[in-house]
């Protein structure tokens, strides 16, 4: 898929431009490129973003700490809980407090658990727009399975809402420990069987192998994160060098790529779920035993037959709904090795029950500013197949 | 390498350039003299003890009806050096304009024209200061604290940012009442 220049020199050609989405199958979601051709090549692209822009962060400063939550869900949605958990987080951060072992280590099983979820995501579409069917049927199934596990959880398939501040809506259910296991027994087949549907197919190498190259430099230039970054060649990952949620217990690699292409991105994403399943593995056998969620009656809401009998607990309740958890003045930075990359809230308190400001850093947005960059010179196939590899989700990216 | 020795490092090498620094909630914060801001990151950036290689982040932050108003907030992160570092500009609303950091991080790009759509902070030297969330022809700065959330009014003191408490119109309370 080498673009021969100097052939296209010199020959009579007109331009044309042309707009990619925003409201096409193989733009993932609501993205709009506008690129000008020459014959069948991107000479000019230029990415136009914000057709799912919601005002998540004007939203914000008008609603209470534990009212934003849902919005946070609308972030990247393939794998919210990473978002709820990273932003529930930001807020505990601000407000000094940290959650029990248990609750620690339930949101760590369901962060990995997401992971896995995104990156069968991302590898599974980004074969079917090349044009493989097959392995995304494979591997789609096995997100089913995670999700079938997190809606007997919380009661919602997408958009879960889970933790809360201080801990998290419910404890797990009997019976959560040995549907995790089964489903990290099933999901090595699979897996396989994906790998060996890609890994040396020649189609698949061709459509991939050095396309949407970006260099360790560039990459670190442009804000890249997550797998992106990883593939490029770059060890960064928050889990490893600032560990939170417990994750310095557990012994896990982070791979890297070595050309920043496709191909590296694909195999990053492989090997990061095989290793997410390592610590699911790891993390599930003897789940501290206790309360899941903090006992501090200012921060989280009592049990709702001691709301029905006893004066004080109706207190903290309607205080705690009606004005919110209120952390001190301050400005805090809290970010997440998410499924795309970093995922960082920068939350800013006056004091009081909402945000002056609430900013999301989505991973997504960094990275698609070098998309130009990488189609530009390239056949309009390839866009396809690049888009797909950098997992750009709409929601996070216009916020 | 310590975060507090390139702080130092830094103030040496630029001493007009840091106005104050201050700890919160483990996070450092550097606050920059605004006219410095594109030689304080471009300093980090190729500082060789720990380069500020990463950029994360560009936010801005309306402080309606304080003076200096806006706050433009830069988060960097030094690679293998592991350190995290918070600047803030703070720009007043007569003269909304800071130097861009492009130059320095190409990153920067759709972070300052994020904020110069939702703030109207203008950054001098961004190649191309366009709107990039809402549209072109769009003539106003939704992030700001006196566009309301709902409604077409203008706020004008401070006892209407929060209609929803004051009872005032356009916010949740008067939620469609003409």
């Amino acid at each position: 898929m080498r673009v021969d220049v100097e052939q296209q020199e010199g020959m009579p050609s007109d331009r044309m431009v042309l707009n990619l989405g925003p409201s096409h199958p193989a733009m993932h979601g609501t993205l709009r490129v506008v690129v000008e051709l020459e014959g069948e090549i991107i000479r000019k692209a230029t990415p136009e973003i914000g057709y799912l822009h919601r005002g998540m962060e004007k939203l914000s400063e008008h609603r209470t700490y534990p009212q934003i939550l849902p919005l946070t869900d609308r972030l990247n949605y393939v794998s919210a809980l990473m978002n709820n958990i990273g932003y529930i987080m930001a807020v505990e951060k601000l407000l000094g407090i940290e959650v029990t072992p248990r609750a620690q280590r339930l949101r760590l099983i369901l962060c990995e658990l997401s992971r896995i979820a995104d990156h069968t995501v991302c590898v599974g579409i980004n074969a079917v727009d090349i044009g493989a069917m097959t392995p995304f049927l494979y591997i789609y199934h096995q997100r089913e399975i995670i999700y079938d596990i997190f809606e007997k959880l919380t009661g919602a398939r997408l958009h879960y809402t889970y933790p809360r501040v201080g801990g998290m809506a419910a404890d797990i259910y009997p019976g959560f420990e040995d549907e995790v296991k089964a489903f990290l027994e099933g999901f090595p087949k699979p897996l396989e069987d994906l790998e060996s549907l890609l890994s040396r197919n020649r189609i698949w190498v061709d459509r991939t192998r050095g396309v949407g190259v970006i260099s360790a430099e560039d990459a670190l230039d442009y804000g890249f994160t997550g797998p992106c970054l990883r593939a490029a060649g770059v060890p960064y990952d928050i889990r490893r060098d600032r560990p939170y949620l417990g994750y310095e217990d557990f012994d896990f690699k982070v791979p890297v790529g070595t050309n920043g292409d496709i191909y590296d991105r694909y195999l990053v994403r492989i090997e990061e779920m095989r290793q997410s399943m390592n610590i699911v593995r790891q993390a599930i056998e003897g789940i501290p035993e206790g309360p899941i969620n903090i006992d501090d009656p200012k921060l989280f809401l009592p049990e709702k037959k001691l709301v029905y009998t006893q004066m004080e607990e109706l207190i903290h309740h309607f205080k705690i709904i009606m004005h919110g958890v209120q952390p001190p003045k301050g400005e805090a930075w809290f970010s997440t090795e998410a499924a795309n990359g970093e995922l960082g809230f920068y939350i800013a308190s006056e004091g009081g029950p909402k945000p002056d400001r609430l900013h999301i850093r989505g991973p997504c947005f960094a990275i698609y500013q070098a998309f130009p960059k990488m189609i530009e010179g390239r056949f309009i196939a390839d866009v396809i197949g690049i888009l797909g590899s950098l997992n750009i989700i709409a929601g996070e990216l216009d916020r | 390498m310590e975060l507090a020795t390139i702080v130092d490092k830094l103030r040496e090498a630029l001493p007009e350039a840091v106005l104050a620094s201050r700890e919160g909630f483990g996070d450092t914060t550097l606050t920059v003299h605004p006219p410095a801001i594109r030689e304080v990151c471009r300093w980090l950036k190729e500082n060789p003890e720990a380069p500020f290689n990463l950029f994360l982040d560009v936010c801005g932050q309306d402080r309606f009806p304080k003076e200096p108003r806006f706050r433009v907030i830069y988060h960097i992160y030094a690679f293998p050096a592991n350190l995290r570092l918070r600047l803030e500009v703070e720009v007043g609303s007569d003269n909304i304009e800071i130097d861009s950091v492009v130059p320095v991080w190409r990153g920067a790009d759709w972070f300052e024209r994020e904020v110069f759509d939702m703030y109207g902070v203008r950054f001098a030297g961004h190649p191309d200061l366009r709107r990039l969330l809402s549209p072109d022809e769009y003539g106003d700065h939704p992030m700001r604290k006196d566009f309301p959330l709902e409604g077409k009014f203008r706020i004008e003191s401070p006892d209407d940012l929060h209609p929803w408490e004051t009872g005032r119109p356009g916010g949740g309370a008067n939620r469609g009442r003409k």
